[in-house]
């Protein structure tokens, strides 16, 4: 039975990585190629991989709910209850999560009937989807979660740390879900006030994020493992995008856009060198665990999270690769690098301040985790 | 049982998108409008995706010189009713697959009223400018865009009212433990 709850929950991971792969090809296919119409085969990807969550999602579901109907024992301990069902939470989020998608994607194609194809990621039906696809990537982490702290009352290590690994993609997966706004930082609002935006969006992300894996699993490895397969994630999309434009344009026959970007745009919205800031994390758990070093505390918590946050912020600046880019012109590439040139310091300010906040929101944010065990 | 029933159910919702995407969408966009319009020297032909055209909605504009299209250069200006905001302009560009047009891709008119078309080419023969006059752009289809946007957040007020049902079981189980713990210490 734990094979199958654990094959189950692995195959809910799978799906949301269909649909990820989905999302980076479909961008780059709007972007450089088109037709822009519903019936395409990245749309196919996106759909297909939430499709196979909502099915994994249900089945889990009526299978919980049949056996406690039957009244097999341990059913109460292990799941949640829901409208009369039973099943484990991550699952009825999930579950919920594709649901949503699937009818956000009807609002989708009614939005695009009134409002042409337009290349553009910002629109009511697409948030839609983008937030619908949080709540799917959302109920993956809660299950794992779960499967983890149902590993641990067993007593039983191994499949606890295949858990663990797997709550730890899933948390990549779901930072993904964001990749769309990320890109939106860079080309719909650059500046907020003096700020570069998406330094100051990435931060709030990612310091709460891996604070959150931090704080639920509480052992040294496992932030910088959610950054490793994030950039893992980046790079199967820094490869994979350009290359299934060419493969689909050339299968069908379809010749680039004469504004077309080639560049892979989801990859570079994305953060590769993650696992810097992760190991900064990560060393605040392996010197206040075993090392007895430091102190875990609110205090230490904003140290580490405002410097693994400044860290990155130097080492990645995202945004200028974004603006050349997206750029038509090298007037428009200047006018916006001298911008972004003269935010640099105030941006500074604000990173250490927003990591150090978020990471403590973050730590606090990840306790949830270690109460789901249904 | 149920496992056969939804291993069968899962194969065929899995064929089912197979056999839809094989079907690949043509691309040819039904013309609405055509004109002929001389831009000085040069003869145009100027074609529309759809007339009139409602604010807010993309449109697609096809512009083919009658001749000499290789040594030409075209740009556009999109004025708006009674010279009221911003005027949109850019460069024409040649669209790959298409012989001898430039085509034109505008996201949306943000207005509706009579918009002036402006269209500048230059060649040999010298510069000359073609101009559309009275281009009907209606109000912006289907519903305001404010509903449009309450209606689109609708999973992003899900995820807060979850961050409050999960702060508020947190806190219950955080509650209960301190009181378990306390009756523990108590009777100890």
């Amino acid at each position: 039975m734990i094979a199958q709850k654990m094959i189950a929950a692995w195959l809910l991971a799978f799906a949301g990585l269909l649909s990820f792969w989905g999302l980076g090809w479909d961008i780059q296919w709007h972007a450089d190629v088109g037709p822009d119409t519903f019936w395409t085969a990245p749309h196919g990807l996106i759909y297909g991989g939430v499709a196979i969550g909502g099915f994994v999602s249900l089945y889990m579901i009526l299978w919980a709910t049949i056996k406690h109907r039957r009244g097999e024992s341990g059913i109460e301990e292990r799941n949640s209850s829901f409208l009369g069902f039973k099943g484990q939470m991550g699952y009825i989020i999930a579950g919920f999560g594709s649901l949503v998608f699937i009818l956000g994607g009807a609002y989708d194609e009614w939005w695009h009937s009134l409002y042409g194809f337009d290349v553009t990621l910002f629109s009511p039906s697409h948030f839609g989807l983008f937030f619908s696809s949080m709540i799917a990537r959302l109920g993956g982490m809660y299950v794992f979660a779960s499967e983890s702290n149902q590993a641990k009352s067993r007593g039983d290590r191994k499949v606890q740390r295949i858990a663990n690994i797997g709550f730890c993609f899933s948390t990549a997966l779901f930072l993904t879900a964001f990749s769309p706004f990320l890109i939106m930082a860079v080309t719909k609002k650059m500046m907020l006030g003096p700020f570069i935006d998406y330094a100051v969006f990435s931060t709030v992300l990612f310091s709460a994020a891996l604070f959150m894996v931090a704080s639920f699993i509480r052992q040294t490895g496992f932030v910088t493992l959610t950054a490793l397969f994030f950039t893992l994630l980046n790079l199967s999309m820094h490869y994979g995008a350009p290359w299934g434009v060419e493969r689909l344009a050339a299968g069908m026959g379809l010749p680039y856009k004469v504004e077309a970007i080639v560049d892979p745009i989801l990859s570079t919205s994305m953060p590769l060198y993650l696992f810097v800031m992760a190991i900064v994390i990560d060393s605040l758990m392996f010197l206040s665990s075993r090392q007895q070093t430091v102190r875990l505390n609110r205090g230490t918590i904003s140290m580490f999270a405002a410097a693994a946050g400044i860290i990155q912020y130097f080492i990645e600046p995202v945004w200028t690769d974004i603006v050349k880019m997206m750029s038509r012109t090298p007037e428009q590439t200047e006018a916006a690098m001298s911008q972004l040139q003269a935010a640099t310091t105030p941006t500074l300010f604000m990173v250490a301040i927003l990591a150090a906040l978020l990471g403590i929101i973050g730590w606090q944010s990840g306790t949830v985790f270690r109460y789901t065990s249904k | 049982m149920l496992r056969k029933i939804a291993y069968a159910a899962l194969s065929l919702f899995l064929l089912f998108p197979a056999a839809l995407f094989a079907h690949e969408n043509e691309t040819a966009t039904p013309t609405a409008t055509t004109m002929d319009v001389n831009a000085g020297p040069y003869s145009l032909t100027v074609e529309f995706n759809e007339y009139p055209i409602n604010a807010l909605k993309s449109l697609e504009m096809t512009m083919t010189p009658k001749e000499g299209f290789e040594y030409l250069k075209a740009q556009y200006r999109l004025i708006p009713p009674n010279g009221d905001g911003k005027t949109i302009s850019g460069d024409l560009n040649p669209y790959p697959g298409l012989d001898g047009a430039w085509l034109l891709y505008l996201q949306g008119i943000p207005e509706p009223g009579h918009w002036t078309w402006e269209i500048e080419v230059n060649g040999p023969l010298g510069k000359g400018t073609a101009t559309i006059k009275d281009f009907e752009v209606l109000d912006p289809p289907g519903i305001p865009m404010w509903l449009g946007w309450l209606i689109g957040l609708i999973p992003l007020y899900g995820l807060i009212a979850f961050a409050g049902f999960e702060y508020r079981r947190v806190k219950r189980i955080r509650r209960t433990k301190s009181v378990a713990q306390a009756k523990t210490l108590s009777l100890s």
